[in-house]
């Protein structure tokens, strides 16, 4: 069996048609799924210069290549469209169980075109595809859509939900898709698409087995594999982690890091073992960017000590095919919320300066309701406190409410107007880039941004590669695309000889060097996740390295071809030059996509762990597109690349199947 | 490929009922006939089946068995990884999450409705590990 459908599914909101349609064999293999399954589609069928929030722009929600063939981490689906944020390409990136959903209906993505008049869901089960009434279920958040919808629906077996919240309803450009009760994908305001086309949710609920064409091989590679996670190393206490930041602070060397050590703390707390430990390595950015260790000290980073954080948790989280179990199910008033993560409590503590661990699980839960992105929302408030500070805001702007660093309190009303898009918080919900450019007096300096999407809780000035890959990447604003310790972890010279491999010990400058090796191991990097998002890889099972985590036999086992390393990272290169080209097309000037300034360095902090510290941006970012095969100025993909991977024509699909959706309007007496 | 019924069948409607995704149609008395679009190929129609009246996507014969001795899962919690792939797999919903231990706070897949288990082994299937085994 392969571990695809060759089949999506197309549902045209503003006529209430479904159609089938079939995917050559071709298209997998120079695309695989996920994102690159997305962008073959996309690129030919969202018209250029497309209104992102209107009927034209395509909204997918696609499944890893490798999900349900009996890998290991693979359980990530993907939205992508037009983003309404940056203007480019946009995607977002999920766990839970959505995923093998996708493909248990029998589909490997559902792209949404059109506009409804209505609100409407999208239910597909065994039988296929209907559109129904969702009136009712207008206003609720992303928990009561989903537990309404599960109720509604109740059948054999419980189905999986993507929904939005207020926020996406209220077309906030940072609104993200929800599923499993709070699970993001949340980055490229993908929410407001879905508010803009009236669909509140996605409802699967299919059965069909998934599978692989060699199981046994599969079974093999998967068991090896998961030994590498389960060991249970044992791991000093939460308050010393603190101290191995400092420790790596200290250190007058950089060392090659090794995603197989990460992994026990991420068993063990999730990603927030991360939070105290990073900001004393130099990793979280301390208010707004312009602070540091030395502002946001020990004594105040002793709020998300990360046994505290432990302490609230009642059982360990796991996506579908993961054996991590990063996430965490908390106790929060009464009822049960996610753990936050390691952006979220960076977001609402460091960087705001705050130190209330009540406060970020509010926050935390609230946005998780309402649908809106996390860092986003973060980064906006620590906006909007800096430009109190500086007379940018006033009471007059805030209905009279003070905007001071450390005000926990603050920090929640200005999420909670931000989700009702009232008083300031109408400005606000568009991102900080949009609020900077209504109130001026400067203030875009301080919007930390790139391409008008916040840029996520990793500091540039500690690891360049951040600002490089935030800047180049067709959506900005990202951390999870690429950064040397990334490539540290990622262990790609064991498969792909022809990469360099990092020496175990280097002197920190090195990595501030604008040089070939630098745009060598960023490409590879871009590559990489570029096919992990095709196959539906977890990024952090990828952090393992590919020596542990077999992504590539798992890859030519599932599907019985033969490819070998390079040309995977072939196919990755192949994703990422369409999505830049998606962006050409729109006519966007690629070199004004770079990161705000200050979060490169410039001017460089004056204390601090990465006191004097600027990244040669321009430079590198001019060696990452000479090296991919871009223009080295202008980042446009050169004929011959285009050429060279074969990219034109994208796709070779033949439509089929045409059935019409039934409309159903909900029964009066459930509510709705 | 589905299941397929033949003329032997009876129209008794023991398969409509067990069906975990209504592939089956037909009236009382008469023959059925199962949606290939639909059905998922879980083989518990053909379990039920008083008249060997249904075969596999194969072409082979389906036996009917007592529901006392329809395979169910044995999960070996050494193997297991907690990764859920089981409980999604399965179409009737029979799975789902033990409590977790006070020194392992992985919760463990457990057959919560053994009932409802219809033996198709989809959850076997769906192992990453081989944690499962069909008994």
């Amino acid at each position: 069996m392969k571990p695809y459908r060759g089949r999506i599914l197309w549902v045209d909101l503003t006529t209430g048609t479904c159609t089938n349609e079939e995917i050559a064999e071709s298209v997998y293999h120079a695309y695989l799924g996920g994102l690159g399954l997305a962008v073959s589609i996309l690129y030919n069928r969202i018209p250029a210069g497309a209104d992102p929030l209107g009927p034209d722009n395509v909204l997918a929600f696609v499944s890893g290549l490798l999900t349900g063939s009996g890998s290991l981490f693979t359980g990530r689906w993907m939205a992508a469209a037009k983003s309404p944020l940056t203007g480019t390409w946009g995607d977002a990136n999920c766990g839970g169980t959505l995923s093998p959903t996708i493909k248990q209906c029998g589909y490997d993505g559902i792209f949404v075109t059109g506009v409804s008049d209505h609100p409407v869901y999208l239910y597909v089960d065994s039988h296929g595809p209907e559109l129904r009434d969702a009136t009712g279920l207008w206003g609720m958040d992303t928990i009561e859509t989903e537990e309404t919808l599960k109720k509604l629906v109740a059948g054999n077996r419980e189905p999986s939900v993507a929904c939005i919240g207020p926020a996406g309803e209220r077309l906030s450009l940072i609104a993200g898709i929800s599923n499993d009760g709070g699970r993001m994908a949340a980055r490229s305001g993908l929410g407001a698409i879905m508010g803009s086309k009236m669909l509140k949710a996605v409802v699967l609920s299919g059965s069909r087995p998934m599978g692989s064409e060699n199981p046994e091989e599969m079974l093999r590679l998967s068991r090896v594999c998961a030994r590498h996670v389960t060991q249970d190393i044992p791991l000093p206490p939460g308050r010393a982690m603190p101290l191995l930041g400092a420790l790596l602070r200290h250190l007058p060397a950089t060392m090659r890091m090794d995603g197989g050590l990460s992994i026990p703390m991420f068993r063990k707390w999730g990603t927030c073992g991360m939070d105290q430990a990073s900001v004393e390595w130099g990793d979280t950015p301390v208010r707004n960017w312009s602070g540091s260790e030395k502002d946001y000290h020990r004594r105040l980073s002793n709020a998300i000590d990360p046994d505290r954080i432990l302490a609230r948790e009642q059982r360990k989280y796991h996506c579908y095919s993961c054996p991590l179990g990063c996430g965490g199910i908390c106790a929060w008033q009464g009822s049960e919320t996610h753990k936050p993560e390691y952006e979220t409590i960076a977001a609402f503590n460091a960087l705001l300066m705050c130190t209330d661990l009540d406060a970020v699980f509010a926050i935390n839960d609230r946005l998780n309701r309402a649908g809106m992105d996390t860092i986003s929302a973060g980064g906006t408030i620590a906006w909007a406190l800096e430009a109190w500070e500086k007379g940018v805001i006033t009471s007059a702007d805030t209905d009279g409410l003070e905007l001071h660093w450390g005000d926990s309190a603050a920090a929640l009303r200005l999420v909670d107007l931000m989700i009702a898009r009232e008083g300031i918080g109408e400005l606000l919900a568009d991102g900080s880039l949009q609020a900077a450019r209504h109130f001026g007096h400067g203030s875009e300096s301080f919007a930390i941004q790139a391409g008008g999407q916040e840029i996520a809780m990793h500091d540039p000035r500690l690891d360049p590669g951040y600002a490089l890959h935030a800047s180049v990447e067709p959506t900005p604003g990202r951390h999870t695309t690429g950064c040397q310790v990334y490539y540290d972890m990622y262990r790609l010279w064991t498969r792909v000889p022809s990469l360099p491999k990092p020496r175990l010990l280097s002197a920190k400058r090195s990595k501030y060097r604008a040089d070939a090796a630098q745009a060598a191991i960023a490409v590879a990097n871009s590559c990489f996740t570029q096919l992990y998002n095709g196959a539906g890889l977890c990024m952090f099972g990828a952090m393992l390295g590919v020596d542990r985590i077999p992504v590539f036999e798992w890859l030519n086992a599932a599907t019985g071809w033969h490819m070998t390393p390079a040309e995977y990272m072939t196919v990755g290169r192949r994703i990422q030059t369409v999505r830049q080209l998606f962006n050409v097309r729109e006519g966007i000037d690629l070199r004004s996509l770079a990161i705000n300034p200050r979060a490169a360095g410039h001017p460089p902090l004056l204390r601090g762990a990465n006191r004097g510290r600027s990244v040669q941006l321009t430079a590198l970012m001019r060696d990452y597109w000479e090296h991919i095969g871009w223009d080295p100025e202008t980042g446009v993909p050169s004929p011959s690349t285009i050429a060279e991977l074969g990219i034109a024509p994208l796709t070779d699909t033949t439509r089929t199947d045409d059935t019409v959706c039934v409309e159903a309007t909900l029964e009066t007496d459930h509510g709705l | 490929m589905a299941y397929n019924i033949d003329k032997k069948c009876i129209g008794c409607g023991l398969c409509v009922r067990v069906c975990p995704v209504t592939a089956i149609r037909g009236q009382l008395h008469a023959q059925h006939t199962v949606d290939a679009a639909v059905c998922i190929e879980c083989g518990v129609c053909g379990r039920v089946c008083p008249a060997s009246a249904i075969q596999d996507a194969t072409g082979s014969t389906c036996a009917r068995l007592k529901h006392e001795d329809w395979p169910q899962p044995d999960m070996d919690d050494t193997l297991c990884v907690s990764c859920i792939a089981c409980i999604q797999a399965c179409p009737v919903g029979c799975l789902g999450l033990g409590r977790p231990g006070p020194r392992d706070p992985h919760a463990r897949p457990i057959l919560k409705m053994p009932d409802r288990c219809i033996g198709c082994g989809f959850c076997y299937g769906a192992c990453p590990v081989g944690a499962i085994t069909m008994k």
